[in-house]
Formats: structure tokens, C-alpha cells, sequence
């Protein structure tokens, strides 16, 4: 599965790429990541196949989660990517605003990298 | 009982064109008056409820009634009286007080007599041509009591007394320590008030909204609610002079809900009237006719003849007002309806003059000839009284001529008009006759005459000071002809275009005040509907639409406001004679507020760090949160990777093993970085809470900015959970260090991001669709002739800072945030650190767009 992360804190990478240090190298996940909201527009404007799953922060300097998300449901349709939202506020406003936006699930900081993986596994669009 | 010849005299009006302005000035008088009224009469008794007042008053007359002892009976009647005041038994009250009079009249007992007096003003409140009369009547009294008699009326003078002039402050305060032994919480009430006027006077809004808020506490005690709403609206009144909007809005919300309480029922009748008297005062007379017919009806269920007789006069005047003279004519004849059943003949030949002009506008000679007659045979006036009857029936028997073409005839009476209205020396009337004689002039072609007597006109007026009389309009137009006919085209034209400059502005107001009041008028509208459910289930209040509260109560505070304003000006004008005086006592005023203000100072620069640091906890919070989930997660997968790293040694791998060995150490690296961070963070709030700032140190400002973006969001986010911004920066890459104290420039960084993400917030909070909460900061280096600066910009796209405030913004204590969310020193300090600085602050801003607020720190050579 290819997946798109966008956020602002930049070892979010080496963490994700840690934790899925045998899916990577096993080619079962293959991951892609973004540092702002701007930068994961431009990225799926170039490569619009390269992500069947987003996870993506909400609080972000310049467009944040909520704008990314509201975007790519705008533009991006064929077919809709899951989006999964991250954040460290937990609460129950942010959860209801996301999925009235259209995320298709929730997730708080600290991840639980167990029940994400169990989340993957139910994404459409795996190979 | 002395004939209130003087103030007759004063509303004898006859002039629909004057009408306006000089009733403005005596019903502004009377509003505020009830305000400055209320607390003397209400001196003196103890801890009561308003059923148990009615239970006192009823008491006190049988009390009355069994009572020999003459001064006694001078006492309990006053105390009759004034209960009969608080619960608004206006003619058993003035009959009580007028007894009272006459009794300590016979006795020679003038702190009794004193007290009846200032009883009758406060009642006479209700009809407001009298009251002025026995206010006067009664402060002269008063000032003759002596130190005895101070004493034998016990706490009831002091009282008293602050209604005749402006107590000075030290005195005030000296009563108000004089009562506590009393528990006379009442009169300390009306002693608040007292000096709250005295700080309102000198711009002081927080001391006087300190006292008000003291002053209402009592009377809600007491079930006085109309007071309440008195003093609510001029608490309203210190927010909306001292521009802090969004506090005023939400006291208004607070007063329109409390109209609408059960408990306002009683007195609703009251209040409504006094708003029509507002909007009657600032000139909405359309509005005040429409508020005063729907309050009619409740004031008559009530029995309150008087100010339905009252509320009929004001309504022929708005009806003259408007030129709606066939409607003026039928208001008044229920006006002298009402008198005539009240049996009230001084009143009655007021209204008899009333009525004759709108009705020779609409060319009822006969029924004017009719009131004319009436007039003439009116008993019981004074001499002076009589000149004034006289002058005004030969006006009005000029106008008929004039009305009727008939020029020359119309001369004499106008002029024997002008002659009355000289012997009283009525300035407001005194401007009309010539101008009347002019236009007689100019249509029998005597010009010159004319453009003299129309000249002579606008001067009487301009020093009458009656602003807003048509008069130089109407001589302006006047002379225009008058030089046109005598061929002096360029002098001609030049008054016809002052005629033309005066009429345009007159025209623009007219429309601007039509707007508005078509606006309000549909608010009211659904206002009424909402209190009438309201009536049916108090529940729904919560429900009510607070934004179409908040604008009628916009509306009806800057029209009280106005009021306000115009009885302050009123009040400056008498004030003039006594210059001196007042300012001795403002003098001390000012000093004894400095004092105080010296004192709080300290507290509330304390406050404000305490409160600034407030703000940072929340979002400090978050800011440990994010590093701390790194050091849980990196260390959770440390653990796994150690695991994995024994089982690849098991298997021999080596190349996992150095793999899985290189990325533990770099983990290790990442938990130790994260862990720093939220040290670092830790650290810097420390500082920021540090009384004494340590010194200055080159610092980055780019980082010290993010740093406190992100503490100023999440310190925002944490208290309003559904609030989100766009946040960007764009921080120049090449910016120099700065010496700077970081914990100082920090504060200041945080207010304006602050202040930002508030109004950002603000402006959210309306509701409009495709608005965008942004707030952005940028840095750059700046080349200046006085050297190298970093300029920061902070920028939000919220409401903007009104124009007016804007200068004021950087002043301690100055907010527009409602009490309690700000302590109005943040942008003050902020000012103070960047200036300590060598630096500046500055700042834009837009209505509608939003502010940017500019830091300017020099750059030094700190290598």
C-alpha cells in the first residue's frame, strides 16, 4: 500500500520508517512523507496514484489538516484516498469535525503503532 | 403652596420649530435627574424587600393617622411620602409631601419642609415641567439648614444633600464611611452612585463602574429593579465612552435580558417610557411615537394617569416634529382628555396653547380660535405667566394671518409677540417674531426691513443656543429673496448657498436616522414577539437570538449615550459659572484617584504576568506533549528493535545486527533531542514567570517567534476547543541575532500572537462562510539611516482595531475585552520591553481586513 504521511514534525519519518522497517523492506508498504499541508497538495498533484492511504496531523503551520482534507476530498475523486487524521488533541470536537470532512478515521498522538497496523489492514486498496 | 410660575413659563412652548432642542435639554434633564433623584428620597431605612416597602408605606399611614405630635406627624409624613415614591403612588406621594410641607411651614421647621420638597421633585419627576421648580425650591432649603438641623433630621440629609451639586469625592467618601456603622445599605447605594458620578465626570471608567456595580448589588437586594436599569445603562454608558465595544454589547445583552425577566413585569410600563423618551430626546421621533402608543395601554392598566398624560404631550410634539400636524392636533386632545379627567388647570392651559399651532397649520382657524378663547380665560396665572399667555395668543393670531396672506395685518400682532416674549426673556421663543416679520415683510416688498429683521433672527438664535432650530435655514432662505429682489444677485446667492449647505446636512441625517430606525424597527419587532412567548416560557430565553438583541441594544445604548453625552454638555454649560469650584474639587478628584491608581498599578502588572503566564500553560502543555510522544515512541521501539537485535544475533545475521545496532543508537540520539526539547520548553517558561529578567543575550528572533506561535495556539486551543487557525510564517533565513532579554521580547511576542489569535477568534465567531482564521508572523532585516533593524510582523486577518482606539491602545489599562478576560496591560508592557529595547512597536490596522503590529529591535554589533 502506498502511504502518504504529512506532518509537521520531521521525525515522524524516521519514526514511521522504523516501526515499518519490515513492511517496507518486505514491499509491503511502501511510504511517501510530507512536511506541511502545501507540500502533501503538491505531491498528490504530481503523483495523484501514489497514496492509497493519507495520515495526516491536524495542527500544521500554514494549511493545516482540516484544509488538506477538505482539499483533497475536493480534488482528488477518483477514487477517494482514506484519509486518516493524527492528532494530538484527542477531543471530541476535532474527532467529529474530521469525519465530517471526510476522514475516514481518527487517530491520537502518541500513536498506538499496533492498532494502526490493525487499521491497515481494513484500508481498501491494498495489493 | 407657591404657583410654579418659572417653569411654566419655560414650557409654554409654542414653537413647533424650536420644540426639539429645548425639550432635549429639559427631559434630558429629567432622566438623568430620576437617576440623581432616586438616592435621596430613598435614604434612610433598612434592609427591605419591595413587598415589604409597600407593607412600610402602608404602616407609616396608619401610623399617620394616630400621630399628635406635630413634628412627628412632619416626619412620618415625609416617611409616607417617600414610600409612596418607591412604589409609585405618585399622587398619594405629592399629596403627602405638599401636607408636609404646609406643616413644617406653620412650624417653622425647615429640615422637614426640606425633605418634602426634595420628595415632591423626586415625584414631580413624572411630570417633568414641575420638577425642575420644587428641585430648585428644595435645594434652596437645604442650603439653609444649619448643623442643628442637620442633626435633628438625622442620616436622612446627608442624603439629601447630594442632589443639589456634585459632592466632592473626599466627601462622598466620608459619608459612605459615616454610614457602615449604620448598615444603611441603601444609602450607601445612593452614596456610590454619588461618586460614581464624580469619577464618570473625570473619565474614570473603571472606578465608576466599581461604584455602579456596588450600587446595583444593593438595590437588587431590595428588589428596586427599576434602579437597576438605570444604573445598568449608565454602567453601559462607561463601556461606550470608553470605546470598549464588545464589553458594552454583552452588558447590553445582560439588560435586554432582564427586560424581558418576570420580574421587570411591574415596571415595564416605566421603562418602555423611558426608551421612548430616548429615542424622543435624540430626535427619533417616529420610533418614540411608536414606543409610546404601544406603552399606552399597560400605563393605563396601571393607573398611571400621569404619564399617560405625559406620554400624549411628547407624542403631539414628535408629531409637530415630523410635520404631522392633524396627528399633533389628536395627540393632544388626549392630552387634555387626560388633564381634564386629572383636573390638572395648570397643565390644562399648556395644552390649550399646545394644540393652537398645529391646528392653524392645518387651517382649523376655528377650533384654534376655540383653544384661543380658553387660553384667554385661564385663571390662576402670575403676572409674569400672563405676559407669556399674552405674547404667545399674539403670535398665534399672526400666524393665522399669515397663514391667510393677510401680511400686513399679521405685522403688529408678531411684533407685540416679540415685545412678551423680551419682557420674560424667553431666548428660545424670542428668535421667531422677527423671523415671522420677515417673510411679512419680504411678501409686501419691504426687503431691506426684511434681510434686517431676518439677520436680527439668526442672531437672537445663535445666542440662544438652540442648536437645532430650523431657524437659520428658514432667515438664510429669507434673505436669499429679499437680496434677489433688490437686485443684489452675488450677496443673494451666497445666503442661498449657505441655505442650500444647512438644508443638505439636515437632509443627510434625516436620511441616515431613517435607516436606522427602519432597522431597529424590525428588530423591536421581533423583540415584542420574543418577549411575548418569552411571558408564556422563561425557558426559551436562553434560546433567544442574541445578535438581534445585541442590536437593538446597540442602537438604544448609543442613543442613551447620546443622551448622555447631550446632559454632560448641558452639565458643562451651567458648570462654566462655577469654574473655580469645580475645578478645586476635581483637582482633588484626580489626585485621590491617582492615588488609588498608584496603589492597584503594582497588583495588576503582577497580574498580567500572572495572566500572560496563564495562557502559556495550556499551550505549554501541548508543546511537552509532542517531544514526550517521540521519547515514549522512539523508546517503545528501542525496545522492540533490542529484541529483534538479540534474535538476529541467534541467527547469525550480522547485517541486521548492524543495521538494527545503527538505528537503536539513532533513536537513542532522538529520545535524548526530544527530551532537551521539552527541557528547553520547561525552561522557558521558568523564565518567563521570573520576577527579575535576567540580562540581555544575543538572541534568534525567528526562534523565539515559533516558539511562541505554537504556545500561544495551543494556550488558545486548550481553552476553546473548536477553534482552529491557519498559522504561516515566513521568517528571513539571514536574520542577524539581537541582544535582547529573550523571556522579555518573549512576553511581547506572545500578547500580540495572543491578540491576534483573539481577534482572529473574534471574527470567526460570526459566522461568516468563507472566512479564514489567519494569523501570520514574518521576520526580515531592515536598513534604516539610524542603522540595522529586525522587524517583526505580527498580522491577523480579524476585525481590525477601530479608528479611534487605535491611539489608545498602547495606554495601561486600556481593553476592549470584556471584564475579566483582559487586564489592559499586555499591549502597555509590551510597549514599555520593546522601547527598553532601543526598539519600536507599531501598529496598522484595517477595519474588516485585520491588524498588523510591527516589532522593531536594533541589531548591534554583538560579535
Amino acid at each position: 500500500m502506498k502511504i502518504l504521511v504529512v506532518d509537521d514534525e520531521r521525525d515522524m519519518e524516521l519514526l514511521f520508517r522504523q516501526r515499518f522497517r519490515k513492511e517496507i523492506k518486505g514491499g509491503q508498504h511502501i511510504f511517501f512523507f510530507s512536511f506541511s499541508g502545501e507540500e502533501a497538495i503538491s505531491f498528490l498533484n504530481e503523483h495523484p496514484k501514489d497514496a492509497d492511504l493519507i495520515l495526516s496531523d491536524i495542527n500544521m503551520p500554514g494549511m493545516n489538516g482540516f484544509e488538506l482534507l477538505t482539499e483533497i476530498r475536493k480534488k482528488h475523486k477518483n477514487p477517494p484516498p482514506t484519509v486518516m487524521m493524527i492528532t494530538a488533541y484527542g477531543d471530541h470536537e476535532n474527532r467529529s469535525r474530521a469525519l465530517e470532512l471526510g476522514a475516514n478515521d481518527f487517530l491520537t498522538k502518541p500513536v498506538d503503532f499496533e492498532l494502526l497496523k490493525e487499521k491497515l489492514e481494513g484500508v481498501p486498496g491494498q495489493n | 403652596m407657591e404657583e410654579p410660575g418659572k417653569m411654566k413659563q419655560e414650557s409654554v412652548q409654542v414653537w413647533p420649530e424650536q420644540m426639539g432642542v429645548k425639550r432635549v435639554e429639559v427631559c434630558v434633564q429629567h432622566t438623568l435627574s430620576l437617576i440623581f433623584l432616586c438616592w435621596f428620597v430613598l435614604a434612610g431605612y433598612g434592609q427591605d424587600s419591595k413587598a415589604e416597602l409597600v407593607e412600610r408605606r402602608d404602616s407609616f399611614y396608619s401610623e399617620l393617622q394616630q400621630e399628635g405630635d406635630p413634628k412627628l406627624r412632619v416626619k412620618l409624613q415625609n416617611e409616607y411620602a417617600r414610600y409612596c415614591y418607591y412604589t409609585l403612588r405618585i399622587k398619594e406621594g405629592l399629596i403627602a409631601a405638599q401636607q408636609a410641607r404646609e406643616l413644617s411651614e406653620e412650624l417653622g421647621y425647615r429640615p422637614g419642609e426640606a425633605m418634602a420638597l426634595q420628595t415632591m421633585a423626586a415625584l414631580f419627576w413624572y411630570i417633568p415641567q414641575t420638577h425642575e421648580y420644587f428641585e430648585m425650591e428644595a435645594q434652596r432649603y437645604s442650603e439653609k439648614l444649619t448643623g442643628q438641623d442637620f442633626e435633628y433630621a438625622g442620616i436622612q440629609v446627608p442624603g439629601a444633600a447630594m442632589v443639589f451639586d456634585d459632592l466632592p469625592i473626599d466627601e462622598v467618601e466620608q459619608l459612605l464611611h459615616y454610614f457602615d456603622k449604620y448598615g444603611d445599605t441603601i444609602t450607601q447605594a445612593q452614596l456610590a452612585t454619588a461618586a460614581a458620578r464624580n469619577y464618570f465626570q473625570i473619565g474614570d471608567w473603571g472606578t465608576t463602574r466599581k461604584l455602579l456595580g456596588e450600587a446595583i448589588e444593593s438595590y437588587e437586594a431590595y428588589g428596586l429593579v427599576y434602579m437597576q436599569f438605570v444604573l445598568r445603562t449608565y454602567i453601559l454608558q462607561t463601556y461606550r465612552m470608553s470605546g470598549n465595544v464588545d464589553a458594552a454589547d454583552s452588558i447590553e445583552i445582560a439588560i435586554v435580558e432582564s427586560i424581558s425577566e418576570k420580574r421587570f413585569e411591574e415596571d415595564r410600563g416605566l421603562i418602555t417610557y423611558t426608551l421612548a423618551l430616548g429615542y424622543f430626546n435624540t430626535g427619533r421621533y417616529e420610533l418614540a411615537i411608536e414606543h409610546f402608543l404601544r406603552n399606552l395601554q399597560q400605563l393605563e392598566q396601571q393607573n398611571q394617569w400621569n404619564f399617560v398624560a405625559e406620554s400624549w404631550r411628547l407624542i403631539g410634539i414628535a408629531y409637530e416634529s415630523i410635520g404631522r400636524n392633524t396627528n399633533a392636533v389628536d395627540a393632544y386632545r388626549e392630552w387634555i382628555r387626560v388633564l381634564d379627567q386629572l383636573e390638572n388647570e395648570e397643565l390644562l392651559h399648556q395644552a390649550y396653547i399646545r394644540i393652537i399651532f398645529p391646528l392653524i397649520a392645518i387651517h382649523d382657524f376655528n377650533e384654534a380660535r376655540y383653544f384661543m378663547d380658553l387660553v384667554r380665560q385661564s385663571q390662576g396665572v402670575d403676572e409674569e405667566g400672563k405676559v407669556y399667555l399674552e405674547a404667545s395668543l399674539n403670535d398665534a393670531r399672526g400666524q393665522i394671518m399669515l397663514e391667510q396672506e393677510q401680511f400686513n395685518e399679521a405685522i403688529p400682532y408678531f411684533e407685540r409677540a416679540w415685545d412678551g416674549f423680551e419682557v420674560v426673556g424667553d431666548q428660545y421663543a424670542l428668535p421667531f417674531p422677527p423671523l415671522r416679520l420677515a417673510r411679512c415683510y419680504v411678501k409686501s416688498g419691504r426687503f431691506v426691513r426684511a434681510a434686517e429683521l431676518a439677520r436680527e433672527s439668526i442672531a437672537l438664535h445663535e445666542k440662544s443656543g438652540n442648536s437645532g432650530s430650523r431657524i437659520p435655514s428658514a432667515a438664510n432662505l429669507l434673505l436669499a429673496e429679499a437680496y434677489d429682489s433688490l437686485g443684489e444677485k452675488s450677496v443673494a446667492y451666497d445666503y442661498l448657498r449657505k441655505y442650500k449647505q444647512i438644508e443638505d446636512e439636515v437632509n443627510r441625517a434625516d436620511e441616515e436616522r431613517r435607516m436606522a430606525d427602519a432597522e431597529i424597527r424590525l428588530v423591536l419587532a421581533k423583540s415584542e414577539k420574543l418577549i411575548a412567548r418569552l411571558e408564556q416560557d422563561q425557558f426559551r430565553s436562553e434560546q433567544q437570538n442574541k445578535t438581534q438583541k445585541l442590536w437593538i441594544f446597540s442602537i438604544t445604548g448609543a442613543l442613551l449615550s447620546t443622551l448622555l453625552i447631550i446632559y454632560i454638555l448641558y452639565r458643562g454649560n451651567k458648570r462654566k459659572e462655577k469654574t473655580n469650584t469645580i475645578l478645586n474639587s476635581q483637582k482633588r478628584e484626580i489626585e485621590s484617584t491617582l492615588e488609588k491608581l498608584k496603589s492597584t498599578q503594582q497588583q495588576l502588572i503582577h497580574s498580567e504576568k500572572m495572566a500572560s503566564l496563564g495562557s502559556l500553560t495550556a499551550g505549554i502543555a501541548h508543546e511537552i506533549q509532542n517531544p514526550l510522544n517521540f521519547v515514549n515512541n522512539f523508546s517503545e521501539l528501542n525496545e522492540e528493535l533490542a529484541s529483534e537485535l538479540l534474535d538476529a544475533v541467534q541467527d547469525g545475521d550480522w547485517e541486521e545486527v548492524r543495521e538494527i545496532s545503527k538505528s537503536i543508537v539513532e533513536n537513542e540520539n532522538k529520545i535524548k533531542h526530544h527530551g532537551k526539547r521539552a527541557e528547553g520548553i520547561v525552561k522557558s517558561m521558568l523564565q518567563h514567570s521570573r520576577a527579575n529578567p535576567d540580562s540581555r543575550e544575543p538572541t534568534n528572533l525567528n526562534v523565539l517567534a515559533d516558539e511562541y506561535f505554537r504556545l500561544a495556539y495551543h494556550g488558545l486551543r486548550a481553552k476553546d476547543k473548536s477553534f482552529s487557525a491557519r498559522m504561516e510564517t515566513d521568517f528571513a533565513e539571514d536574520l542577524p541575532d539581537v541582544e535582547v532579554v529573550p523571556q522579555s521580547i518573549g512576553r511581547v511576542l506572545l500578547n500580540l500572537i495572543t491578540n491576534a489569535f483573539y481577534a482572529v477568534s473574534e471574527r470567526n465567531n460570526l459566522g461568516t462562510d468563507d472566512y479564514f482564521p489567519t494569523v501570520g508572523i514574518s521576520s526580515e532585516r531592515k536598513s534604516t539611516d539610524q542603522g540595522d533593524y529586525v522587524e517583526i510582523r505580527v498580522a491577523d486577518n480579524g476585525n481590525g482595531i477601530q479608528a479611534e482606539n487605535l491611539d489608545k491602545i498602547f495606554q495601561p489599562f486600556f481593553s476592549t475585552k470584556p471584564t475579566g478576560e483582559g487586564t489592559g496591560l499586555g499591549l502597555s508592557l509590551s510597549y514599555d520591553i520593546v522601547k527598553a529595547h532601543g526598539g519600536d512597536l507599531k501598529v496598522e490596522s484595517e477595519r474588516g481586513k485585520g491588524t498588523v503590529f510591527t516589532i522593531l529591535i536594533p541589531v548591534i554589533n554583538i560579535n
